[in-house]
């Protein structure tokens, strides 16, 4: 068909018929002649333009008629029509809105089923989507990397600021590298307003690799990103929003950052908040007019952005060999060998992985459970709808006008159902994206957008396929077949399939309750276990010592003793000690540890373990609870010049020692860098992260290592209120120094913090599991109550025969209950295949734990026989004379 | 005549399309073209729109149909329509309606001398 025929089919199609004979053909050929005239692009132009206007046309004109025919009906103009396609259409969905608006007890469950079911899979589609395909709002994201240096343990470290310049200055494969620190925080000041803010410094090319665009202003120059260049700061849209009041013009907006430096910094710039998965701070300061020139103190995080068309391995091939090549030119053991460059992405959705993609999957078994409900539901009604399609098939209706017909009705109920649902999706993401955890990356810019609202609609279209398309032919295909009977009682046949949908649905929820109910028991196994220490009346208060001010050990020794020693003297105190690492401290110091007789220390054949290495003040054990086992607690006694000892808890002891008694032995920590042997003297119990099987600790003195506490916490247990507590020792700490950026929390919070995802995964893990169950159940109650209404006659005759209605009762839920049955059956092998897969989420619970696959079934099993038991009893109370009589 | 003034105000399409019928006898295409110069480009009717107002005037009877004559330039034979006296007496009436506007605006120097905006 050439352009100007389809103009001219559509003219024929699309136009009311009176409007059509009369104007249709000289419409036409002033459009073929408007295009005639034009030249070049304006073509194009006029084309779109002319067929907008005859939808348009098209629209306005039947509008009219429809308006004209409830004055005055025009039965000649309507039969006119009649064999036009958007008359048909019309006249379906006409049709179908009425078939609708009279069986509103079917209409409003089923779009209320279809949309729960599409709300979930938007929402997480939305989800997945932003986090996982597109966590980096950046150009070809996927051109950036991570690089790392490995350490000889092959675990990844920060990069030194000397290593990152000479990757810089010899990397090929790369458009450039970029460096930036890990965020801190600081105290800052605008004007007047102080607060704390978290703060990073980058490398000069960091907004060229990264692509990333200013709000307002522009980024940090690289010429002011040298040694005595003009100290400028790039901040955050938040910081700019709550505290330069959203200003455009930034030329008197300026920063105080006390502990960076005594001189303000001029803002720049604002970057959006969308970059925070990768620039995770408040403010962006240059980092190179004052880096860190040490090669051997690992600061930076490297970002590359590979050459268009580079291989990963070339690229990985080449930075490896730069790093050998650096090693040998500064005759430095302890530098890297090898550098790890794995894809940003990878790095940024990290965790947040596994478990969107299992709710993923649940929201789709959710859909699939919600088509299968609608499905049975429209077998339901086909049985009824029969003897209305054999009637207008007699009267002459063709079968393909009838599939169409009931397509159309199908159509309806899947649109309306996908408004519904991406209105549920609509307001499920706004939820999230205001309640769901800071650590997945992106959430907090959540937003249905166009493709979102896409995708509800072709999810609903899709649906439309399953359960709408096949039962319309099936209803076609039948034509006379009920009018032999008109009673509609016929389909015994029909069973089959009812029996294949329930077992389908009670397989599925079976497969849901059964992983939700892993993740609840992995929850609830980590809320209620024996961390061997105490958090409730603990708190925290986190200690970054400034370096400039905190240079020497002495200084921060004594530094340490009088804050814990005001600590102690505070009202409601009971205990109050410092630590390095909190017990649940991600990436807490681990150190190889070795018991003599050792050659090599260094060698990783010689380590008898990796062991947390936290450096203590002799009241912890008491502050968390932690319970002395053998020997002594570190002790004041134990200071600089005495000879080293250390603590060890129960799981080293044992791994060390087995079945021996570990007071007095000798033990070596590579972590401690004065290569001295220390002595055990006391085994305490194991205080675990639930995040880590099994974990080797020791503990040694403050006073003896000094140099492991330049970031310490303060830890207290408190008896009474922890608020109070926490303000008077805030100002206590301020007026010894107000820089020591100090923040408090209680320990259950640091807890809490460290199982946010996984409350968030479990609870809509569990959502969609009730959802499916209830679903499940609506869906066996429906069938029941059907059979039971169709077959009122049968039941009428047994119970005329002199059966008990009890054993019809029964007879009846014993067909229902069987595909239950054989579904969950079905359904705890497929759970058993598919649960290894969550085996990354679980926690002290077994992929198979027999417990939750027994429960999951009796609990579909249970709600099975409730919902098939409530409308089989109404078959027991069937009154065989009335049923007789109907007949 | 009287009944003229019950049209009014016009719509602008309208108005120009019974401005270009003034000038005499025309068919789709060229009306078209004629409403765009008439309005120095602004407005470009389309098909549709052209023949839904030319609906509208029809059954109004403010325009009438003439027989189908071929075009000058092509030897296709095109419809033509032409103004009633309803329809000139309407247009004539649209037009001093706008004239005592305009002159309404310019007493109260609303519009700037010698140019057009």
């Amino acid at each position: 068909m050439t352009r100007a025929g389809l103009y001219r089919w559509l003219v024929r199609r699309i136009l009311p018929a009176s409007f059509r004979t009369r104007f249709g053909e000289e419409m036409a050929r002033a459009y073929e002649d408007t295009l005639r005239a034009k030249r070049g692009a304006t073509v194009q132009r006029q084309r779109a333009a002319g067929y907008a206007d005859l939808l348009i046309t098209a629209g306005a004109e039947w509008w009219r008629l429809r308006a004209e025919g409830r004055r005055a009906p025009q039965a000649n103009e309507r039969r006119k029509d009649k064999g036009s396609f958007m008359g048909v259409l019309w006249q379906d969905f006409r049709f179908a809105i009425r078939t609708w608006r009279k069986s509103p007890r079917f209409a409003i469950p089923a779009v209320i089923i279809l949309s729960l079911g599409l709300g979930a899979t938007t929402t997480l589609y939305t989800v997945v989507r932003h986090v996982l395909w597109n966590p980096l709002p950046v150009p070809a994201p996927e051109r950036l990397y991570l690089l790392q240096e490995v350490s000889e343990q092959g675990s990844p470290m920060l990069v030194s600021y000397p290593n990152f310049d000479d990757w810089r200055n010899r990397a090929h494969w790369f458009d450039g590298l970029a460096a930036l620190t890990g965020p801190g925080t600081t105290p800052a000041q605008v004007g007047t307003d102080a607060f704390r803010a978290s703060i990073v410094s980058v490398s000069r090319e960091f907004f060229t690799v990264l692509g990333i665009r200013p709000l307002v202003g522009r980024t940090i120059r690289p010429a002011e990103n040298e040694p005595g260049g003009p100290q400028v700061a790039v901040v955050s849209e938040r910081l700019w929003r709550e505290r330069l009041g959203e200003r455009t013009d930034l030329t008197d907006a300026q920063l105080t950052l006390v502990t960076v430096s005594d001189a303000p910094f001029q803002v720049v710039g604002v970057i959006p908040d969308r970059y925070r998965a990768v620039v995770p701070a408040d403010i962006l300061l240059a980092t190179e007019d004052s880096p860190v020139r040490i090669r051997g103190a690992g600061n930076y995080r490297v970002i590359g952005r590979l050459k268009a068309g580079a291989s990963l391995e070339s690229a990985r091939a080449e930075m490896n060999s730069i790093a050998r090549a650096l090693k040998v030119e500064y005759g430095d053991a302890e530098l890297a060998n090898s550098v790890a460059v794995t894809p940003l992405r990878d790095e940024l959705i990290g965790s947040a992985r596994d478990p969107l993609l299992v709710l993923l999957i649940g929201a789709g078994v959710l859909l699939v459970v919600a088509c299968l409900n609608v499905g049975l539901m429209l077998l339901a009604r086909a049985t009824t709808r029969a003897q209305e399609v054999a009637v207008r098939t007699a009267l002459g209706a063709s079968r393909i006008r009838v599939v169409r017909q009931i397509v159309t009705e199908n159509a309806l109920l899947a649109l309306a159902s996908a408004a519904v649902g991406a209105f549920l999706a609509w307001i499920t993401v706004r939820a999230i994206r205001a309640e769901g955890p800071a650590q997945i990356p992106r959430l907090n810019e959540l937003a249905m957008d166009g493709r979102a609202w896409w995708f509800a609609l072709l999810a609903a279209l899709c649906a439309v396929l399953v359960f709408g398309v096949v039962p319309a032919f099936r209803l076609a295909r039948e034509t006379f077949a009920p009018l032999r009977s008109m009673r509609g009682s016929s389909g015994s046949g029909k069973s089959g399939q009812w029996h294949l949908l329930v077992g389908l649905q009670a397989a599925l929820a079976v497969i849901m309750l059964v992983s939700a109910g892993l993740l609840v028991r992995s929850l609830t196994s980590i809320l209620t276990q024996d961390a061997g220490y105490v958090r409730d009346h603990v708190l925290t208060v986190s200690l970054p010592l400034p370096q400039d001010r905190y240079r020497t050990s002495a200084d921060r020794v004594s530094l340490i003793d009088r804050l814990v020693g005001e600590a102690q003297t505070l009202p409601g105190v009971q205990h109050a000690a410092l630590i390095n690492q909190l017990p649940l401290q991600p990436g807490a110091r681990r150190a190889p540890v070795l018991i003599p007789p050792f050659t090599d220390p260094e060698s990783p054949e010689e380590w008898d373990g990796i062991a947390g290495f936290r450096v203590i003040t002799p009241d912890y054990f008491a502050t968390l609870g932690i319970p002395l086992l053998r020997g002594r607690g570190i002790e004041a006694s134990d200071r600089e010049g005495a000879p080293p000892v250390t603590v060890v808890n129960a799981s080293l002891a044992t791994h060390l020692w087995p079945g021996q008694d570990p007071i007095g032995k000798q033990i070596r920590a590579l972590y401690d860098f004065r290569g001295e042997l220390m002595t055990v003297v006391g085994m305490v119990g194991d205080a675990r992260d639930w995040r880590s099987e099994r974990q080797y600790e020791m503990y040694v003195s403050v006073s003896q290592r000094p140099e492991h506490a330049y970031a310490p916490y303060l830890v207290m247990r408190v008896a009474g209120d922890e608020t109070s507590v926490a303000h008077a020792l805030l100002a206590r700490i301020r007026a010894t120094d107000p820089a020591i950026p100090a923040v408090a929390t209680p320990l259950e919070h640091v807890f809490r913090n460290t199982i946010v995802e996984r409350r968030f995964t479990t609870g809509l893990a569990l959502t969609f599991a009730g959802l499916v169950l209830v679903l499940t159940l609506v869906g066996i109650y429906g069938v029941v109550s059907y059979a039971v209404a169709r077959r009122t006659r049968e039941v009428g005759i047994r119970i005329a025969l002199g059966a008990e209605p009890r054993r019809v009762v029964r007879l009846i839920q014993r067909r229902t209950l069987l595909p239950v049955t054989v579904g969950v059956i079905v359904g705890l092998t497929g759970a058993a295949l598919l649960s290894g897969s969550l085996r990354a989420l679980l926690y002290q619970v077994a992929p198979y734990d027999p417990a939750t696959f027994v429960a999951g079934a009796l609990l579909i099993m249970a709600a099975a026989w409730l919902s098939s038991y409530l409308p089989a009893s109404r078959a027991g109370r069937v009154d065989p004379s009335l049923t007789m009589r109907t007949e | 005549m009287e009944h003229a003034v019950t049209y009014l105000p016009l719509k602008p399409d309208v108005f120009l399309i019974l401005m270009a019928l003034s000038d005499g006898d025309s068919y789709g295409y060229a009306l078209m073209q004629r409403v765009a110069e008439l309005s120095n480009g602004e407005m470009n009717l389309q098909a549709g729109a052209l023949y839904r107002r030319l609906r509208w005037l029809l059954e109004e009877e403010l325009i009438e149909e003439r027989d189908e004559r071929s075009v000058e330039s092509t030897d296709e034979r095109r419809r033509y329509y032409a103004l009633t006296p309803l329809g000139r007496a309407v247009v004539r009436a649209e037009a001093t309606r706008m004239r005592d506007l305009t002159r309404t605006a310019a007493a109260r120097r609303l519009i700037p001398e010698g140019g057009r905006r």
